[in-house]
This record gives structure tokens, C-alpha cells and sequence, in this order.
């Protein structure tokens, strides 16, 4: 009889749970929020509020890392105001 | 070396191969494209997400929950300390950014617990860093099975899903669980697709 390794069915088996949600029709997703009272665009918004309050934190971590850079020379503005990371939508 | 000494070499090493240290130049490029791809995500895509994280973050040490592993994660990609590769899906991609985080959270217990043991018992104090790694662990251990007994329990009453399930926990590709279990391909297909409303409509209880 062989051993049984509860950690290696469970992460083989959470690869193929997740490969099923990913491959979920967005039909599926409609129907059971739509059977479960929950709606997707709360859900989607919560969703959005982690994004954004991790997209801050790199964004602060990166201005304080161009700052420390530039310790003693003259300083620029930060890199807060660049490029599409900034362009979230709510 | 004191065995406190071992435990934070072991910590270090193991941070060190878990870290991937891109240039800033490539950072910067990453960030802006992986920043573009979720910024494009829809609402359902979303939904989809959350599910991912709520799947991978269940019965994590610490308290940590879904949206603890989605903040690290997207932190993480966003920062460029984990690269997107060409040609995955955004959201394949996060799912196993996800994946790789708790796995790092659950390393980091272990470590953190035989550092504990270590302090009271000299006989652990001599772990090289590999064994370390390939000790089992009884905690972990009952955690996988009470684990697998939730997502069995989730099915329960659907003997073709439960199947399917064995299948996959046993790492069998479709034709296989096919074969093994008389099972038609219709039924198969039809019975994942049950599987994944019940993956979706369950979601909300997995992980805080």
C-alpha cells in the first residue's frame, strides 16, 4: 500500500480547481451570482479597492525609492504622476 | 552555528531563491503592460479573481485572507519582482503568483515552527537546508487533509463530481478519469461544468 500525502493531492488538486474557474464561462459567473444574491459588480468593486490600495503601495514604495536615490543631488518630482499604472478606472 | 543561526541562514537562502531581482528598466516596462492588463479586466473577469484568491488562500497560517494574498500578489507583479510572461493570460498568471505567495507563507511557518522546536529540542538543531524542506510536517499535513475533506464535503451528494475529483487530486488527465470510471465524455463535461457553479457559488466561503 502506498502512503497517502494529503499536501500533494491538495495542490494538485487546488492547480486543477482554479484551471476550472478560470475556464468558467462568463455565463457561469452571471448565473451564480445571480442564484446566490450577490452581484458581481459589488464583488468586482471590492475586488478593484485591493488593486488599487496595492497599485498605492508601490507607488509609494517607488517615490521613496527615487528619493532615496537622489540624497544629495538635486531633486526631481517623483514618480508618482507616470505613465498607465496611474490610469485606474473605479 | 547556533541553531538560531541555521534557522536564519535557512531563511535567507530560501528568500534569496524566492526572489527574483529584474533590472529597473525592465520594471518599469513590466509594470506598465501588467498594470494595462488588469486595469482591462471586466467586472466578471474579477469575480473570477477573487474566487482564485479565496481558493489559494484557504486555511492559510496567520489569519491571512483572500485579500491579503490579492494585495501581495499584485504588488508583486506591479513592482516587477515577479515577471509576466509573453503568451499567459493575465489571470493564469496572477493565479500562480497567488499560488507561489501562499506556498511562500506556508515555508515560512514551517521555518518559523521548527525554529520553536529548535529552541527546546537539540536533536532538530542540525537540519541541513534541503531536509528542512522535505520533512513532513504534521501540521501541515492535517491541514492538506481537513483541506481536501472541505472541497470533498463541497460535492458531496454528486457521485460524478466526487469522482472527478479523486481524478484530480491523483493528478489523472480527463481521459483517464474517463476510463477508470466508465464515465461518458458528455458526462464528464457536463459534470464540470456543475463543478465549476459549485466552485463559484461556494467561493464566498472559503477564505475571510
Amino acid at each position: 500500500m502506498t502512503r497517502w500525502h494529503p499536501s500533494r493531492d491538495l495542490t494538485r488538486l487546488l492547480e486543477a480547481l482554479s484551471g476550472e474557474i478560470l475556464a468558467a464561462s462568463d455565463e457561469q459567473v452571471r448565473q451564480t451570482s445571480g442564484l446566490q444574491g450577490w452581484t458581481i459588480a459589488n464583488t468586482a468593486r471590492d475586488v478593484r479597492e485591493v488593486i488599487m490600495a496595492a497599485h498605492g503601495d508601490v507607488s509609494g514604495s517607488l517615490n521613496r525609492n527615487c528619493d532615496l536615490s537622489e540624497t544629495g543631488a538635486k531633486r526631481r518630482p517623483t514618480r508618482a504622476g507616470r505613465g498607465s499604472l496611474h490610469n485606474w478606472r473605479h | 552555528m547556533s541553531a538560531l543561526g541555521s534557522v536564519k541562514r535557512i531563511y535567507r537562502v530560501t528568500m534569496e531563491r524566492l526572489t527574483i531581482a529584474p533590472n529597473a528598466d525592465d520594471r518599469g516596462a513590466h509594470a506598465a503592460d501588467v498594470a494595462s492588463a488588469i486595469d482591462a479586466l471586466s467586472d466578471v473577469d474579477l469575480v473570477r479573481l477573487q474566487a482564485l484568491a479565496r481558493l489559494w488562500s484557504r486555511d492559510l497560517p496567520g489569519g491571512l485572507g483572500w485579500s491579503d494574498i490579492l494585495h501581495e500578489a499584485i504588488a508583486r507583479v506591479l513592482d516587477g519582482s515577479r515577471p509576466w510572461p509573453p503568451d499567459v493570460p493575465i489571470l493564469a498568471f496572477l493565479s500562480g503568483v497567488m499560488r507561489s505567495i501562499c506556498n511562500d507563507h506556508w515555508r515560512r511557518a514551517r521555518l518559523e515552527q521548527r525554529l520553536l522546536v529548535s529552541r527546546d529540542d537539540p536533536d532538530q538543531r542540525s537540519w541541513p537546508c534541503e531536509e528542512a524542506h522535505e520533512v513532513p510536517d504534521p501540521e501541515r499535513v492535517l491541514a492538506a487533509a481537513q483541506t481536501l475533506a472541505n472541497v470533498y464535503r463541497l460535492f458531496a451528494g454528486d457521485l460524478l463530481a466526487l469522482k472527478i475529483i479523486a481524478g484530480m487530486a491523483d493528478g489523472l488527465a480527463a481521459r483517464e478519469i474517463c476510463r477508470i470510471h466508465d464515465m461518458s465524455e458528455l458526462d464528464y463535461d457536463t459534470t464540470r461544468r456543475r463543478m465549476r457553479r459549485t466552485l463559484l457559488r461556494h467561493q464566498q466561503n472559503w477564505s475571510k
